[in-house]
C-alpha cells in the first residue's frame, strides 16, 4: 500500500489537481480583492490593511500557499521527469492530433508563473523592486496601495509585463481547470464539453479581472487623487 | 496516384534506424494502406531486398494488430479508424507519407514497424479474474443490468487494445487503455467482488511497464479507433482513489 502510494503516477496527479484547485480558490480571491481598487483608494487601502491585520493569519497563509505551490510543482516536475522517460525515441513527425496547444505546453507556461509570482512578490509585497513608489501613507496612516498600484502601471513595459503575466496564468488554468476535474474523476459522460467550457470561462474571467487594472491605469480611468 | 513513401527500417531490436522513401509512381486510391504495403513488400522481394516487417492481422478493424503513426497519427488519417481501413485515396497527389513505429518505451521496436505491446498484456493479466458461480447455466435474468450501464461496459470494452492512445500521447502514456480495461468490468455486477484490487494492479503494473502518466490532453480519445471515451479515465481515477482509501482501511 505505502509503495503503491508514494510510487503510483495517479496519486501524484491528485496532488498536482488538488493543490491547483486550491490555487485557483486563492486566485479567484486575489482577483475579486483587486477589483475593490475601482472603489476608490480609501476602499482598496482599507482590504489591503485588513489582509495584515492579524500576523498570524498572514504568514499561516502565506505558509499554506508556499506550502501548495511547493506540492504541486514538485509532483508535476516529478510526472515530467517519468513522462520524459517514456519515450526515449522522439517521433520525427510528433503526433499533435486532438490536444491542444495549453495542455501541451503545462511545464512551459507554469515555469513562466513561476518567475512572474516571484517577481510580483518582489514587486508588491516584499516592495523591493519600486521602493520609490512603494512606500506612501494615505490620510489614516493606511499603506497607500492605490498610489503603488497606479504609479507602477503608469509605466507601459510594466504593464504589459503584468499582463502577459495574467495571460499565461489563464491559458495555464484553461487546460488546467479541466485536467483537475479528469484527475480528480469528476468526469461523467455527457459532461465533457460543459467542464472544458467551464475551465475556459473561469480562465477567462481571471484574465479579464487581473488586467483590467494596468489597461485601466494606462487608459487613464484609474488615477492618482490628492489623499 | 504518386505517392512516396517515407518508411522506418530498423534490421533489430536496439539496432539504429533510418527512414528509407520508397516510389509508389501507380498507387491505386482503392487500395488500402496495408495493400500498398504488400505491394512494396512484393516488389521489395522481386528485387532480393528484405521486406518492411509490419504488424497486421484481420484486416477489418476488430483485432487490433495493425499499428504504425502515418503521416503523424496512429493509424493514418481518418477518424475511428485501424492502419487496415485507411485508404491510398485518403491521401494527396504527390504526397511524402512518413510511417513510424509506434514510440514508447514499453514498446520496444521489434524490426521496421513491428513493436512489443505485451506490456499491454501483462497490464490485463495483473487486472486478474473475475469471480463467477460456475455449474448450471444461470438463469437469463437472475442479475439485472441496466440498458444504460451494459451500454457503457460495451462502450470500454470496445478497447482494442492496439496501443494507439499510448503512441499519440505526449506521454506516452496507457492511461486510455488501462481506464478502458477497469471500466468494461467495474461497470458491470459480475466485475464488483475485485474492482478494488483490479483497479490497485492493474494502475501499479502500468507504472511498471514504463508507460508515462495521463496529462488529461485527450488526444488518446481523439486517436483511438474504437472511440473510447475519456471519461472512462476520470472513472478510473476514482477507483483507484476509493481502491485506495478502502485498502487503507483494511
Amino acid at each position: 500500500m505505502n509503495q503503491l502510494f508514494f510510487k503510483s503516477s495517479l496519486v501524484k496527479k491528485y496532488v498536482v489537481a488538488l493543490t491547483g484547485v486550491a490555487l485557483y480558490g486563492f486566485l479567484l480571491i486575489h482577483t475579486l480583492g483587486n477589483l475593490q481598487i475601482f472603489l476608490g483608494s480609501a476602499a482598496i487601502n482599507a482590504y489591503a490593511s485588513l489582509l495584515k491585520a492579524s500576523p498570524e493569519i498572514l504568514w499561516g497563509f502565506r505558509a499554506g500557499l508556499l506550502v501548495m505551490v511547493l506540492a504541486h510543482g514538485l509532483c508535476a516536475a516529478l510526472l515530467a521527469i517519468e513522462n520524459r522517460r517514456a519515450r526515449p525515441a522522439a517521433y520525427e513527425r510528433i503526433p499533435k492530433f486532438g490536444s491542444t496547444v495549453a495542455s501541451r505546453t503545462m511545464l512551459g507556461t507554469g515555469s513562466v508563473i513561476l518567475i512572474f509570482v516571484a517577481y510580483h512578490i518582489f514587486h508588491f509585497t516584499v516592495r523591493a523592486t519600486h521602493p520609490d513608489i512603494s512606500f506612501f501613507h494615505d490620510s489614516h496612516g493606511r499603506h497607500d496601495v492605490y498610489s503603488m498600484v497606479v504609479l507602477s502601471f503608469k509605466q507601459p513595459a510594466l504593464s504589459l509585463f503584468y499582463i502577459v503575466g495574467v495571460a499565461c496564468v489563464c491559458f495555464h488554468l484553461s487546460h488546467g481547470v479541466s485536467s483537475a476535474f479528469y484527475s480528480l474523476g469528476m468526469v461523467f459522460a455527457g459532461y465533457e464539453r460543459l467542464i472544458s467550457r467551464f475551465a475556459l470561462a473561469v480562465s477567462v474571467f481571471i484574465f479579464c479581472g487581473m488586467s483590467s487594472v494596468p489597461i485601466a491605469v494606462m487608459f487613464g480611468i484609474l488615477k492618482l487623487v490628492p489623499s | 496516384m504518386n505517392i512516396k513513401l517515407r518508411v522506418w527500417r530498423q534490421e533489430k531490436p536496439n539496432a539504429k534506424g533510418r527512414f528509407v522513401v520508397y516510389d509508389f509512381p501507380d498507387a491505386d486510391p482503392n487500395m488500402s494502406f496495408l495493400e500498398m504495403m504488400d505491394a512494396l513488400n512484393n516488389r521489395l522481394v522481386l528485387q532480393g531486398e528484405e521486406p518492411v516487417a509490419f504488424d497486421h492481422d484481420c484486416r477489418e478493424g476488430i483485432c487490433g494488430a495493425c499499428s504504425a503513426v502515418i503521416g503523424g497519427k496512429p493509424h493514418g488519417p481518418g477518424k475511428r479508424i485501424t492502419t487496415c481501413q485507411a485508404y491510398v485515396r485518403a491521401f494527396r497527389e504527390g504526397d511524402v507519407i512518413t510511417v513510424e513505429p509506434f514510440r514508447a518505451r514499453a514498446f520496444p521496436v521489434l524490426k521496421d514497424l513491428v513493436v512489443d505491446r505485451s506490456a499491454l498484456d501483462r497490464i490485463v493479466q495483473a487486472g486478474g479474474f473475475v469471480s463467477v458461480s460456475t455449474g448450471s447455466a444461470p438463469e437469463a435474468n437472475a442479475i439485472p443490468v441496466a440498458k444504460e450501464v451494459s451500454d457503457k461496459a460495451f462502450d470500454a470494452a470496445a478497447c482494442i487494445g492496439c496501443g494507439a492512445c499510448v503512441a499519440t500521447c505526449k506521454n506516452a502514456s496507457a492511461t486510455l487503455f488501462v481506464a478502458a480495461k477497469i471500466s468494461h468490468l467495474g461497470w458491470l455486477p459480475q466485475g464488483q467482488a475485485e474492482r478494488s484490487r483490479r483497479a490497485l494492479n492493474m494502475v501499479e503494473q502500468m507504472g511498471k511497464e514504463g508507460f508515462g502518466s495521463c496529462s488529461n490532453t485527450l488526444a488518446c480519445e481523439a486517436v483511438c479507433p474504437k472511440g473510447i471515451s475519456a471519461t472512462n479515465i476520470a472513472r478510473m481515477n476514482r477507483d483507484f482513489a476509493f481502491a485506495l482509501v478502502s485498502r487503507a482501511g483494511q
